[in-house]
C-alpha cells in the first residue's frame, strides 16, 4: 500500500495544544502543518490545500467561524473539523453552520479525532471524482426537488442554499424517502463514521436542513422518529 | 379566603353610624322638648276665670271639662265629667273615665269654692306624635344621606388606593426599568406611593446588582472552564500518544509537555482560588505592613522564583509613609505576579522594586522591568480577567495582572501600567491614602 500520507492543517492559538496535536496526529499517520491564527491558516491553505483542517474556534482576531466561511467562500470543500473549548450549543452550531463538517469539544480523545478525520478523508476521496448519478436525475418528494446533476435543491419554486454536508444529508434522506434512518446509519452514510461515536452532529445538521427547507412556512418534510432516527416524507 | 369589607363600605357604614348617633340624640331631645312645650301650652290654656264663663266656654268644647266645688266640697256645677281635686295652682295629669286629662284647680269666685278645669291630652299627644314622626323621618333620611355621601366621598378617597393596587399588579411586567408608583389624591396615598417607590427602587437596584454579579459569575465560570480546557486538551493528547507509543524516542519531551500542561492547570486553579479569596471582604482592617519589609519580601520571592533574574530594591524616599494597613500576603502575591509578568511576557532580565509617595498621599509600590513593554492601547485591557496582551510570551493564565488589580482595589487603590525608566513596563500599585500609617 503506497497511499500518499494525508496532510492536515492544525490551527490553534495555544502553542501547547498545537505541539501536542501536531505530534499526536503525526504519530497517527498524518502529515501535519500548523498555523496559529486565522490569516495564517488561510495563507497555509493558499500555499497548498491540505486534505483536512482541524480548526480551533476560539482564535484571537479572525475566529474559526470566519476561517470556515472564508474557506467555503473560496470554494474549498476540504473537510473541516472544528474544536471548541466552550460547551454551549451556540458555539457548536455556529461553526457547523458556516460550513464545517464536524465538531469536537476540548478536551477530546485523540483516537476519536483520528477516526473521524480518516472517515472524512475516505469519503472526500471517494465522493469527489464520482458524480455517480445519471445526468438529469431528480429526486422529488412533495414540494422538494433535488437535482443531483446540478446539485441544486428547490422547495416549490424557491431555491434552497445548502452547505456541502447539509446537501449530502438531504440527498441520503431523499433517496431513502419513507425509510426511517437511524443516527448511526446517517453518520455512516453522510459522514462515513462506521464506528461507534458519541456525537449529536446528526441532530444539529437535521436542524439546519429543516430550518432552510421550512424557511417560507413549508410543512415539515424531515421528521424525527422518536427513539429511532429521521425520515423524509410528505405529511406527518 | 374571606376578604374584609372594602374601605369604601366601611367609610359609608361609619358615616351612617355617626349620623344615627347624632339623629337619635337630637331626636330624643327634640321630642322631649316638643312634649314639654305642648304640655306647657296645654297648661296655659287652663286659665283662671269665672265658673260661668268657663262653664259656657267649656260646654262648647268637648275636650274641656269644668268642675266647681263649694266650700263644703259639694260639686256645684259641672261641665263634662267630674274632675278630681288637685293641688291648687299646679297642673296635674289624671285619668277620668279612661280619658287622660290635664287639670288645674284654682280658687273659685266665692270664698271657699274651688274651680277645677281640665283638658283632654289626646290632641296634644297626637300633635306631639305627629311631630316626632316627622323628626324620625328626617332623621332616617339624614342617616341614609350620610351613608350615601360617605360611600360617594370614600369612593373618591380610595381612588388613589385603587390606582396603587392596579400599578402594583402590573409591576412585574416591566422589570427593565425602575418602577415609579404614583397615587396623587391624598397625602397618605402619596406618602405610601413614595415609600413604595423608594422600596421598589431599592429592590430594583439590589436585583440589578445580583443579576450583574450572576452574569459576571457565569461569564467567569465559562472563561475559567475554557481556560482549563486548553491545557487539558494538550495533556490528554500527550497521554494518549504515550499510551499508543510506549517506545517513543521523544518520550521525555512528551512527558515534559504533560508536566507543563499540568503546571498550567495548577497555576490557573491557584490564580482562581486567589481571585475568589480576594473577592472576599477583609474581616479586620488588615495588618500593619512595613513598606521596606514588603519590598524586601517581594524581592526574596522574586529571586527564589526566578534565579536568573536580577532583582534590585530601591530604598523608599523618606517622605513615604513607613507602613500601610493591608493584607501582607495579598500584597506579596500581587508583587510576585507583577514580577512573573515581567519575566514571562516582558522577557525581562532585571526588575527594580521601589516605593514613592502617591499624589493624594498614600504609597505607590512600583515594579519596573527592562523587558519588551506593552503597547499603550493594551495597558488597560490586560488588567481584565483572562485577557492576555498581544506580546504575551509563554503560556499564562491571563489572570496575573488581574490579581494585581484586584489587590489594589482591595487596598483602596488602583494599578497603572506605564513606561518604565529602563524601557520596559512599570506596574504601579497605588494603595489608598487612608491605608497609610
Amino acid at each position: 500500500m503506497s497511499e500518499p500520507t494525508p496532510e492536515l492543517l492544525v490551527v490553534d492559538d495555544d502553542a501547547d495544544v498545537r505541539t501536542s496535536l501536531e505530534r499526536g496526529l503525526r504519530l497517527s499517520g498524518f502529515a501535519v502543518r500548523s498555523a496559529q491564527d486565522g490569516p495564517g491558516a488561510l495563507r497555509a491553505v493558499h500555499e497548498r490545500v491540505p486534505d483536512a483542517v482541524v480548526l480551533d474556534l476560539g482564535l484571537p482576531g479572525m475566529d474559526g467561524v470566519a476561517v470556515v466561511s472564508a474557506l467555503r467562500a473560496m470554494d474549498h470543500d476540504v473537510p473541516v473539523c472544528v474544536l471548541s473549548a466552550r460547551d454551549t450549543v451556540d458555539d457548536r452550531v455556529v461553526g457547523l453552520e458556516a460550513g464545517a463538517d464536524d465538531y469536537m469539544v476540548k478536551p477530546f480523545a485523540l483516537t476519536e479525532l483520528v477516526a473521524r478525520l480518516r472517515a472524512l478523508l475516505r469519503r472526500g476521496a471517494r465522493a469527489a471524482p464520482a458524480p455517480a448519478t445519471a445526468l438529469g436525475e431528480v429526486i422529488a418528494v412533495g414540494p422538494l426537488r433535488v437535482d443531483l446533476a446540478r446539485r441544486t435543491v428547490h422547495v416549490g419554486e424557491r431555491a434552497v442554499d445548502l452547505t456541502k454536508r447539509e446537501y449530502e444529508l438531504l440527498v441520503v434522506l431523499a433517496r431513502n424517502a419513507e425509510v426511517v434512518l437511524t443516527r448511526e446509519r446517517l453518520l455512516e452514510l453522510v459522514w462515513g463514521y462506521d464506528f461507534a461515536t458519541d456525537t449529536n452532529v446528526v441532530d444539529v445538521f437535521v436542524g439546519y436542513v429543516r430550518r432552510k427547507l421550512e424557511a417560507d412556512g413549508t410543512p415539515r418534510l424531515v421528521h424525527t422518529v422518536r427513539g429511532v432516527g429521521f425520515v423524509l416524507r410528505e405529511g406527518g | 379566603m374571606t376578604r374584609s369589607p372594602s374601605l369604601r363600605l366601611r367609610v359609608a357604614l361609619a358615616s351612617a353610624l355617626s349620623a344615627t348617633v347624632v339623629v337619635v340624640l337630637v331626636g330624643v331631645l327634640a321630642s322631649a322638648l316638643l312634649a314639654r312645650e305642648q304640655t306647657e301650652r296645654l297648661d296655659r290654656s287652663l286659665v283662671n276665670g269665672s265658673p260661668a264663663v268657663l262653664g259656657s266656654f267649656a260646654s262648647t268644647r268637648a275636650d274641656l271639662a269644668v268642675t266647681l266645688r263649694g266650700p263644703t266640697g259639694t260639686v256645684r256645677r259641672v261641665s263634662g265629667p267630674e274632675l278630681p281635686l288637685s293641688p291648687i295652682g299646679i297642673p296635674t295629669s289624671v285619668t277620668v273615665g279612661g280619658v287622660d286629662y290635664r287639670i288645674r284647680t284654682a280658687p273659685g269666685p266665692t270664698p271657699g269654692s274651688l274651680v277645677t278645669m281640665g283638658a283632654t291630652e289626646d290632641d296634644t299627644r297626637a300633635r306631639v306624635a305627629e311631630r316626632q314622626r316627622l323628626v324620625a323621618g328626617v332623621g332616617v333620611a339624614a342617616i341614609a344621606l350620610a351613608a350615601g355621601l360617605g360611600w360617594l366621598f370614600a369612593g373618591r378617597a380610595v381612588r388613589p388606593m385603587r390606582g396603587l393596587t392596579a400599578q402594583a399588579a402590573t409591576l412585574d411586567r416591566t422589570p427593565d426599568t425602575t418602577p415609579q408608583i404614583r397615587a396623587d389624591g391624598s397625602r397618605e396615598s402619596e406618602e405610601l406611593a413614595e415609600a413604595l417607590s423608594a422600596m421598589l427602587a431599592r429592590l430594583h437596584a439590589e436585583q440589578e446588582r445580583s443579576t450583574a454579579s450572576l452574569h459576571a459569575a457565569r461569564d467567569f465560570a465559562a472563561a475559567a472552564r475554557h481556560e482549563l480546557r486548553t491545557p487539558l486538551t494538550a495533556m490528554r493528547t500527550d497521554l494518549e500518544v504515550l499510551r499508543a507509543h510506549p517506545d517513543l524516542p521523544e518520550r521525555d519531551a512528551v512527558l515534559d509537555d504533560v508536566l507543563r500542561a499540568q503546571g498550567r492547570v495548577e497555576a490557573t486553579l491557584t490564580a482562581l482560588g486567589q481571585l475568589a479569596a480576594g473577592d472576599l471582604p477583609d474581616a479586620d482592617g488588615g495588618d500593619v505592613v512595613g513598606v521596606t519589609d514588603l519590598l524586601r519580601l517581594a524581592a526574596e520571592d522574586a529571586r527564589r522564583a526566578h534565579p536568573a533574574l536580577e532583582v534590585v530594591v530601591d530604598d523608599p524616599d523618606t517622605c513615604v509613609p513607613e507602613s500601610v494597613r493591608g493584607a501582607l500576603e495579598g500584597l506579596r502575591m500581587a508583587l510576585a505576579n507583577a514580577v512573573v509578568n515581567a519575566v514571562r511576557h516582558g522577557r525581562a532580565r532585571c526588575v527594580r522594586l521601589g516605593a514613592h509617595r502617591g499624589d493624594g498621599g498614600g504609597v505607590v509600590v512600583t515594579v519596573d522591568d527592562d523587558g519588551t513593554g506593552l503597547p499603550v492601547e493594551e495597558r488597560e485591557a490586560v488588567l481584565g480577567r483572562f485577557v492576555r496582551g498581544s506580546t504575551a510570551g509563554g503560556p499564562g493564565s491571563g489572570l496575573g495582572l488581574a490579581l494585581v488589580a484586584q489587590q489594589a482595589a482591595r487596598h483602596g487603590g488602583r494599578v497603572r501600567l506605564e513606561e518604565a525608566p529602563a524601557g520596559g513596563l512599570r506596574v504601579s500599585l497605588a494603595l489608598g491614602p487612608d491605608r497609610a500609617g
